[in-house]
């Protein structure tokens, strides 16, 4: 399995290269006011999906699984390793990011940057699995070409759902409801949010795992 | 040894390999005990299949002209030269009875029948 | 009989196609050529044996082992080369190997070093500035570098010029001085087997038309060749397929011995080649 996951990494050594370039106009474009907090987080999520698409990207155009499992692997290993992969973009985003903010700030270029931090790494690993766990089971079910058309539909919902959620709660909830859920989450205890949004992905993730093994299963090439 | 091969001959491969070998033992070009190239090694220089050299050293070893020992290969075999020899005798001697039958049919004497015969042997020469 | 391949009623129905109930093994030690027309079933068979394929019902062992439930044991085994590259043609000859060979236990990068050298390929040469036939080698160098016993080959000579197809026999050849192993070659080109093949599979319309020895094939089949009166309603009914001229018919038969006896000397019959084989039967069956 590792196998395989150093195989989605050296077919696109050219994306870290391309990562690094992003991680600048990143810092330069949203180390602001407004996305100072989320800065770390949209920068490894985005360098993990161009990473997850730029390998599915060359096993589709050379139809490369044909290789790939004819070699002596289970399918269960190139399932599996694409979400192990995704982890690993994770890391290299984190790392690509964190360095470029710290040689940021001790270079002294005036931008309103911090240091990363762990919140930072939770928050991203969480998206990036919540995107994988929805991705991965389309693209092993309908190829390369239309997943990549729901890459993009689960990008903007993901732009647009968390403000689309406030004011929907807006809209259809009266005052009373809304204050006492508020007043209820503000009750949990620090560590509780970040655990729970963790506890849901890696459920969701599993069960992800799960469909894309059975939906690869019987897949003919 | 030479194995020359046609594949243009109607004869089977195996066949032309099978007769050439057995020639050259009898002409005693391969002596009894000596060893002959593998199946494999042949089918390569030859640039056929293993599996007509195969059925050519099996052909051979029926007829008692090679042995095969497991694992080392296939030999001469030490049966007499002269046995097999013996044996195309009769089979020359089996066709010239037929010439002559149908020379006593023709009506062509002896004398003639010799002549023709020299002139023949020469010419194959 | 130690067979390194057995296939068993063998199905994979695609709805528009479905390969029907195929049979066939190859013993150690020989060369098994599968021929058919292009479209017959050829691929989806070798894909079915590679596991790329789901078969919907039969049986296929490699060294005696279930290709599915032992699948790493067997693919581990099995050296494979297609009709076309699906390597990462971005990478170079060397990239591309450094990928493929943590795959095998049995890897031996001094094996390959030598057939890289031996196919004069340039290791860091990128796979996309290879020519087709180079690609080949290159396939043909990886499926060679670990000790694989089963040599899968999906129409390696398509496309090629003849001496390169000569090489690749040459190739095999060589392989075959090991009696332990076994060589599984699809082709439409059957030229290259009349000189190579132990063994014949054909297919044809996703159906098996024969299989056997070459030796066996070569007995039992022939071209009878004769004049147009000999061809009646029953006489017809012996040939898998004719072929007939204003000057007399040409036909295939699967049973020499009998044609000879019902025909006696007023035909000629020839030894076939594979292509006669695969022609007659394919037109006969166009016919039918």
């Amino acid at each position: 399995m590792l196998n395989l996951v150093r195989k989605d990494i050296l077919i696109q050594k050219k994306s870290f290269l391309i990562a690094l370039v992003y991680s600048v106009f990143l810092f330069a474009i949203f180390s602001n006011e407004v996305f100072r907090e989320a800065v770390y987080i949209m920068g490894t999520v985005a360098i993990a999906y161009i990473m997850v698409v730029t390998s599915n990207a060359y096993d589709d155009k050379y139809k490369s699984e044909i290789i790939i499992n004819s070699l002596p692997v289970k399918r269960q290993a190139v399932v599996l390793s694409k979400y192990l992969a995704a982890a690993v973009y994770v890391v290299a985003g984190l790392v690509i990011v964190g360095a470029m903010g710290a040689v940021i700030i001790i270079s002294g270029i005036p931008l309103p940057v911090r240091y990363i931090n762990l919140n930072d790494a939770v928050f991203a690993f969480s998206a990036v699995a919540l995107l994988a766990s929805l991705y991965y089971p389309v693209y092993f079910r309908f190829g390369y070409a239309l997943s990549r058309m729901l890459n993009l539909i689960l990008f903007l919902v993901l732009f647009f759902a968390p403000g689309a959620l406030v004011s929907y709660i807006r809209q259809n909830m009266d005052y009373g409801t809304a204050h006492q859920l508020a007043v209820r989450l503000q009750d949990l205890p620090a560590w509780a949010p970040g655990t729970l949004v963790l506890a849901a992905v890696i459920l969701l993730t599993a069960v992800s795992a799960l469909v894309s093994l059975k939906i690869y299963e019987s897949k003919d090439f | 040894m030479n194995i020359i091969i046609s594949n243009r001959s109607p004869e089977p491969i195996y066949e032309q390999i099978t007769k050439q070998i057995k020639d050259s033992i009898i002409r005693g070009e391969l002596s009894p005990g000596e060893a002959l190239p593998s199946i494999r090694n042949l089918a390569k220089q030859l640039q056929i299949s293993v599996i007509t050299t195969k059925r050519a050293y099996e052909e051979l070893e029926k007829d008692g002209f090679i042995e095969t020992v497991g694992g080392k290969g296939s030999f001469v075999s030490g049966q007499n030269k002269e046995l097999l020899k013996e044996k195309r005798l009769k089979a020359v001697e089996e066709k010239l009875a037929e010439a002559v039958m149908e020379s006593k049919v023709l009506d062509i004497s002896l004398g003639e029948l010799q002549e023709m015969l020299q002139l023949l042997y020469e010419e194959g020469k | 009989m130690d067979n390194i391949l057995e296939i068993r009623n063998l199905r994979k129905d695609f709805g528009e196609f479905t390969l029907k109930d195929i049979s066939f093994s190859l013993e150690r030690g020989y060369v098994m050529g599968f021929i058919g027309p292009n479209g017959a079933g050829k691929s989806t068979t070798i894909k079915l044996i590679m596991n790329l394929i789901r078969r919907d019902a039969g049986e296929i062992k490699v060294f005696g082992l279930d290709n599915r439930k032992y699948e790493l044991k067997v693919k581990e085994r099995i050296g494979f080369v297609y009709d076309e590259s699906h390597y990462y043609e971005e990478l170079t000859i060397n990239e591309m190997k450094r990928i493929i060979a943590p795959f095998y236990r049995q890897w031996d990068d001094n094996m390959f070093n030598r057939y890289i050298r031996e196919f004069g390929l340039q290791p860091d040469k990128k796979i996309k500035n290879l020519s087709k036939g180079m690609k080949m080698k290159f396939s043909l160098a990886a499926a060679l570098s670990h000790n694989a016993d089963l040599i899968i080959m999906d129409e390696p000579t398509s496309g090629l010029d003849p001496v390169f197809r000569n090489e690749i026999l040459d190739i095999m050849r060589d392989l075959l001085q090991d009696e332990n192993k076994g060589v599984l070659f699809s082709t439409h080109i059957t030229t290259d087997l009349d000189k190579v093949a132990d063994y014949i599979t054909f297919i044809h319309n996703g159906e098996l038309v024969l299989t056997g020895s070459k030796e066996s094939i070569n007995e039992k089949y022939g071209i009878v060749k004769g004049s147009q009166e000999l061809l009646d309603g029953d006489t017809r009914k012996e040939f898998l397929g004719i072929r007939e001229t204003g000057f007399g018919f040409e036909a295939l038969t699967g049973n020499v011995d009998r044609v000879r006896k019902l025909f006696a000397d007023s035909v000629i019959i020839e030894r076939p080649s594979l292509e006669d084989i695969m022609l007659y039967t394919v037109r006969g069956s166009a016919n039918a």
